[in-house]
């Protein structure tokens, strides 16, 4: 070891020259946020990692800061462009200058951020929950159930001190038609990190006594832009999924469709259109109701009004009936009586034949006239008498 | 018909039935007045399932969700 050591300043020297040398100008990186920190000066430290996708551990990590001028534009930025807060957890695309300190160490300067690479995570991860849930049978079982025919017994989820379930019951209670529900709220926090948890524990409370309840409504007011991915969990859309009731969302969202809406039963963007949701399907009835009401009047006036008819009609024909009925009976005692008439007596005389009595009776055989007897015998015109000579 | 024990569900039924059977000409005319007489008390039972305040079913649903 002949060469002089060198002082740790100047080794450190060394290295950042190295690294200006390597990197002298700024590039994109991803990483995971494993730390965001905002001073009081309006700076950020943050602590980026990429993990092993499979054991999920870490593999490389790197110290970062934002100051505070770039700071300031880039969180709002982010926050508008992708709904959610600069928050740890988050996938993140960043520009950044690698910088060495002598002191310090290594660390990145984070001069602008991609949005759009945050999305485009997100939705992968949705993909990802939501295939799994269609793996698994799930994904459509809440959709399968059928919407309650009056859906008033209403098991609200939602934070007891956000807007949203108050305009809600606003809604249903002042409705124009004059229906009655029965919202009922099980509180759940409905941002951060405890939202899978919270909105599970409340289904599990309104699953102790299902059949009071016709339907589930998940709700939350507030911000046009306002971070959804705490609904994008497995365990909270598995649950929802399976729930034994219709589930319906309105979880304010104005981009992407949640995990949570896409198993929900029906999913719509506020709590004042779930509100009105619920109104439409019971103004459905009551015009059910309605027309079977007049439908089944209507029908009953028919029935009656067409036996009336038949009625009518009969009577207007009787006399008409009656008439032939006589007609038709004279004729046939015309041909009655000229059968008779052929048939007389008188008539046959006057055609030559004779009728021969005995005692007033007339003779049909040889046996009622043994020779001697007296016979009387007539004729057209008249009779005359005689005796029988011989009986052959 | 008892109106006591019968789910909005199955007093629609029962109105859709009394009016097929009318509008089919099934129903016997002695009946007619019975018949609009049981449809006009199931349509008042449905109306009130939709616009009257049962205060019991109330009461009941707010104790379980505050429970």
């Amino acid at each position: 070891m002949n060469e002089e050591p060198l002082s740790l300043f100047v080794l450190n020297s060394l290295v950042r020259g190295t690294l200006a040398q390597s990197f002298p100008t700024a590039c994109w990186v991803v990483g995971e946020l494993s730390e965001v920190r905002e001073t009081a000066a309006g700076h950020c430290y943050i602590e980026l990692v990429e993990r092993d996708e499979a054991a999920n551990e870490p593999v490389a990590k790197a110290r970062g800061t934002i100051w505070a001028r770039i700071y300031s534009l880039l969180k709002p930025y982010f926050l508008e462009q992708t709904g959610t807060p600069f928050s740890v957890g988050l996938k993140v695309m960043l520009k950044v200058s690698v910088v060495f300190h002598e002191l310090y160490g290594y660390s990145l300067d984070v001069c602008d951020i991609e949005p759009s690479f945050t999305i485009g995570e997100a939705a992968r991860l949705r993909k990802t929950v939501l295939d799994r849930l269609a793996r698994e049978g799930v994904l459509e079982l809440n959709k399968e159930l059928p919407f309650p025919l009056l859906p008033q017994r209403v098991a609200v989820i939602s934070s007891s001190y956000a807007a949203g379930y108050g305009d809600f019951c606003d809604q249903l209670v002042h409705n124009p038609y004059g229906f009655v529900f029965y919202p009922a709220l099980f509180p759940a926090p409905m941002q951060g990190s405890k939202v899978e948890q919270g909105i599970i524990a409340a289904l599990d409370k309104i699953a102790q006594n299902i059949d009071s309840w016709d339907l589930v409504v998940i709700i939350r007011g507030g911000g046009a832009t306002s971070d959804l991915s705490c609904f994008d969990t497995y365990d909270l859309a598995n649950n929802c999924a399976q729930f034994p009731l219709p589930v319906v969302t309105g979880i304010g969202h104005r981009r992407d469709v949640s995990v949570l809406d896409a198993v929900a039963h029906t999913s719509v963007k506020t709590p004042t259109a779930a509100a009105e949701l619920l109104i439409h399907a019971m103004a459905a009835q009551a015009a059910a109701i309605d027309d079977a009401g007049r439908a089944i009047v209507t029908t009953v006036r028919d029935a009656l009004g067409a036996q009336k008819m038949r009625l009518n009609t009969l009577l207007q024909r009787l006399p008409v009936f009656t008439a032939l009925y006589f007609q038709k009976q004279e004729h046939k005692l015309a041909l009655y009586k000229q059968a008779l008439d052929a048939a007389s007596p008188s008539r046959v005389l006057a055609m030559g034949y004779s009728i021969t009595r005995v005692n007033g009776k007339a003779v049909h055989s040889l046996a009622d006239v043994p020779a001697g007897t007296r016979v009387e015998t007539t004729v057209e015109g008249g009779s005359f008498t005689s005796v029988v000579d011989e009986n052959k | 018909m008892e109106n006591n024990n019968m789910t909005y569900a199955q007093a629609m039924e029962r109105l859709e039935v009394i009016m097929n059977d009318v509008q089919g000409g099934k129903m016997d005319i002695d009946r007619l007045a019975d018949v609009l007489k049981e449809a006009d008390e199931i349509i008042k039972f449905c109306k009130d399932k939709l616009y009257k305040v049962d205060e019991e079913v109330k009461a009941v649903l707010q104790n379980m969700a505050e429970e």
